[in-house]
């Protein structure tokens, strides 16, 4: 059984590797349908793949690579999947 | 007769639609703008059996809602130009994704052919895929291409011939968005249903989806057409279907919506899909480990740039001067053939000086459109923008920015244009405004010609340092401009980094050779009109006999001393090319143009520049390109039959390197050309064009003063 965790955090904060369950988004509807027709939907599993220093970070969503800003990872919640 | 009739190109960024477009019609294409935007609308024209089939290559667009002008335009000519077809084309090896965008095509309700492109791919990756379950499924006949191969082409063309002849039948595909939404949905039609104009435009479902899911240019659209009553209790009852789905579903109706299309996706996918058991990292991540690194990325970002500058300047320079000799013997030739006269002065010093001084670059456009094209094609444009958004942020720019900045390195028009791609309006307008400052391929003409002079030992270097100033003085400013005139924060990065792909040699042809013929025929038209202009300034009014002293009394004195043995021959040729140099100089100044050169170069004279350079300067803002036939004008008319001296000696016995350095630099900041601040106009508007002529021409003087004012002490 998949165990959502109490705790969510932004985006930014993922570790590398590990898998992580999108939650919410709040950046705006423009901004979530952006987000939306590249596969970023809640409850959709989500991989940092690479943090390209403080800045911004690839991940994986859907088998597609995006790369996304810091700030437009501190608009996404997840929650890790144990 | 053949039958007619049109196909739209519909596709994701990234899905080869460009690809399978250029497939079907080969060179038979037209550039054109979507009405009232400046996107580019390609069409072109295929004969197939008795049809004419026009095409219709739409933006490459992830979706079609209102997030930006390229999906607006989409849909727009969709609804109202109504192809009789619509081709999706759709990535095979990312599926989910792509078919985001064939839901939607789906619910426009205009008859669909999916393409399924590099399906080799898909047939690679996949265990077992069920092609007609999956076209069953959406509703669509779905063909197998493989565009950079061009297989699959004819069988395409077919199948459309037969979905525009309705045979089969075509099943109309709904999908399903649950009860709640479903019941608003209907709720909805019933209120559309009264109005007949609607009925006719549009598909109702599509239009109550699109309410629902408050899309502001559908919203403003029927508050512009409906009456006000109507439009009231139409805005009454979607405001009222949107709180009640978020009271009962507990999320927006535009999460909800799209979560139930990758619904329908996945279904099918399941369906028709058995995936292959492996997890091998694809190559692309492999790849992805090394080009984005956070200690290797920037590195080999920067090492990518230079070798782009490298080939564009090196290896350009062998057909370059090719070109060049080529000229020179056609001038010699028509030197030789044409009687003297002022026609012949026209054809050589004007139109062979003007136009054919910048037709000769020309292999350098085309060498660094080639190296951008495959950069886009590749893949890597994307990685560049990501590796770049840190550093853009912190200049206070979108990563995004990085794009129409690097195309501004080619022409600063389509990377105006390429600007629309920043959703931002302030993050528009400022990276519009640094674009001048990305040294455009009109000023290569001039740094080839005075980094030549000045700096022959180095003159990769010495451009590459202009190169490098435009950049540092981009970052500058875009600094300043979003502490002053547009304060916020940047639009956060999403971008979408591709698999890499093996450009095609064809693709990068046709899209290098769209971009080269702009800039010839900017050299064949608006620069031959001007170089004509130009040596019209440049002959008249002529001097006759109003020389200051009496020259041709002192040429002939020289020559009867010659003559008579009382002087060398050394030492005569020295003093008639002397004569001669004088003579021509006062020429030109008696001229229209010296005239101008006098008058204006009060202005520059701080900035180290003669009245030629002045005048230089104020014929750029015809065309950057404009500067060096200027020069070459101002120049050539020096020569004289007897001295055969190159332009580029004249140059450097003229100005000091620091002035030709000094000249370089102030040609870099100040506006590319007038028919960039056109189009800045039709982007930006009248008052952000004003903006920026007086914004970049205070810039180049104040740069260019300070650096000739320090620079003087030190030669």
């Amino acid at each position: 059984m998949e165990h959502i965790g109490e705790n969510l955090i932004f985006l930014f904060n993922a570790e590398i590797n590990r898998k992580y369950k999108i939650e919410k988004m709040h950046g705006g509807s423009i901004f979530n349908m952006r987000l939306l027709s590249l596969g970023f939907i809640p409850g959709e599993a989500i991989t940092v793949i690479n943090k390209f220093g403080n800045g911004p970070l690839t991940v994986s969503v859907k088998g597609n690579k995006i790369g996304l800003g810091r700030g437009a990872a501190a608009r996404i919640l997840v929650s890790e999947v144990k | 007769m053949s039958k007619e009739f049109t196909i739209a190109l519909a596709g994701s960024p990234n899905s080869g639609k460009t690809t399978i477009f250029n497939s079907i019609t080969g060179s038979r294409q037209h550039v054109g703008n979507y009405p009232g935007v400046t996107v580019e609308q390609k069409t072109g024209l295929k004969k197939y059996k008795d049809y004419l089939i026009k095409l219709v290559d739409l933006p490459g667009t992830y979706s079609l809602t209102a997030y930006s002008v390229e999906e607006v335009v989409s849909r727009d000519y969709i609804i109202n130009s109504k192809p009789e077809i619509i081709l999706n084309v759709v990535d095979s090896s990312n599926l989910e994704r792509n078919l985001y965008l064939t839901t939607q095509l789906i619910e426009l309700d205009t008859p669909l052919v999916i393409v399924f492109n590099m399906s080799d791919i898909l047939m690679k990756i996949k265990e077992k895929v069920n092609i007609k379950l999956l076209s069953a499924l959406f509703g669509a006949p779905i063909v197998q291409t493989v565009g950079n191969k061009s297989k699959g082409i004819e069988e395409l063309l077919g199948i459309a011939a037969q979905v525009f002849e309705k045979t089969p039948e075509r099943k109309k595909i709904i999908i399903n968005y649950g009860e709640e939404i479903e019941n608003e949905i209907i709720k909805i039609e019933n209120l559309l249903k009264n109005n007949n104009d609607l009925l006719k435009k549009f598909n109702l479902r599509w239009l109550a989806i699109k309410l629902l899911e408050q899309d502001k240019e559908v919203i403003s659209h029927l508050r512009d057409t409906l009456d006000d009553k109507s439009f009231y209790n139409l805005n009454k009852l979607f405001v009222y279907s949107i709180n009640h789905i978020k009271n009962v579903m507990r999320d927006s109706p535009e999460v909800l919506i799209a979560e139930a299309r990758y619904g329908f996706i996945n279904g099918a996918l399941r369906e028709a899909i058995v995936d292959k058991n492996d997890n091998d990292m694809p190559l692309s991540d492999r790849v992805d480990k090394v080009i984005i690194n956070k200690i290797l990325g920037l590195p080999i970002f920067i090492f990518i740039m230079w070798i782009m500058f490298q080939v564009v300047f090196k290896l350009g320079n062998y057909p370059v001067n090719w070109l060049t000799i080529g000229l020179n013997k056609l001038s010699g030739f028509l030197n030789a053939v044409i009687p003297g006269s002022l026609l012949k002065s026209l054809l050589l010093d004007g139109i062979i000086g003007g136009v054919g001084g910048i037709l000769v670059f020309t292999p350098k456009i085309m060498l660094l459109f080639i190296f951008i094209t495959i950069l886009e094609d590749s893949g890597y444009m994307s990685r560049g923008a990501f590796i770049m958004d840190r550093i853009m942020h912190k200049i206070g720019l979108h990563g995004k920015s990085f794009i129409p900045l690097l195309i501004g390195f080619g022409c600063t028009i389509p990377a105006y244009m390429c600007g629309r791609t920043l959703e931002n309006k302030s993050d528009r307008l400022i990276t519009m405004h640094i674009n001048t400052f990305m040294s455009c391929g009109g000023r290569l003409p001039i740094y080839i010609l005075f980094a030549g002079i000045f700096f022959p030992e180095n003159s990769g270097n010495i451009i590459f340092s202009l190169y490098i100033i435009g950049i540092l003085m981009a970052i500058a400013m875009a600094k300043l401009l979003r502490v002053t005139r547009f304060k916020g924060e940047a639009e956060p990065f999403v971008m979408e980094l591709p698999p890499y792909r093996m450009p095609t040699i064809k693709g990068v042809f046709i899209h290098m050779w769209e971009r080269t013929w702009q800039y010839i025929k900017k050299a064949g038209t608006i620069i031959l009109a001007l170089s004509i202009i130009m040596w019209v300034l440049f002959t008249f009014p002529m001097i006759g006999n109003k020389y200051s002293q009496n020259y041709n009394e002192q040429l002939k004195t020289l020559n009867s001393s010659y003559v008579s043995g009382s002087i060398a021959k050394d030492a005569f040729e020295k003093e008639v090319l002397k004569i001669e140099k004088k003579m021509a100089v006062e020429k030109i100044e008696y001229s229209t143009a010296g005239r101008i050169g006098h008058f204006i170069e009060p202005v520059f004279k701080p900035l180290g520049f003669d009245w030629r350079l002045s005048l230089a300067s104020v014929t750029g803002i015809a065309g950057k390109e404009v500067v060096v036939s200027t020069i070459g004008t101002l120049f050539s008319l020096v020569k004289t039959q007897k001295n055969n001296t190159e332009l580029n000696s004249l140059i450097a016995g003229t100005y000091n390197p620091l002035t030709g350095y000094n000249f370089m630099l102030f040609t870099l900041l100040y506006f590319p050309c007038i028919a960039s601040l056109a189009v800045f106009k039709k982007e930006a508007g009248t008052k952000e064009m004003i903006f920026q002529i007086f914004f970049t021409l205070t810039i180049a003087w104040v740069v260019s003063f300070i650096v000739f004012q320090i620079g003087r002490f030190f030669i």
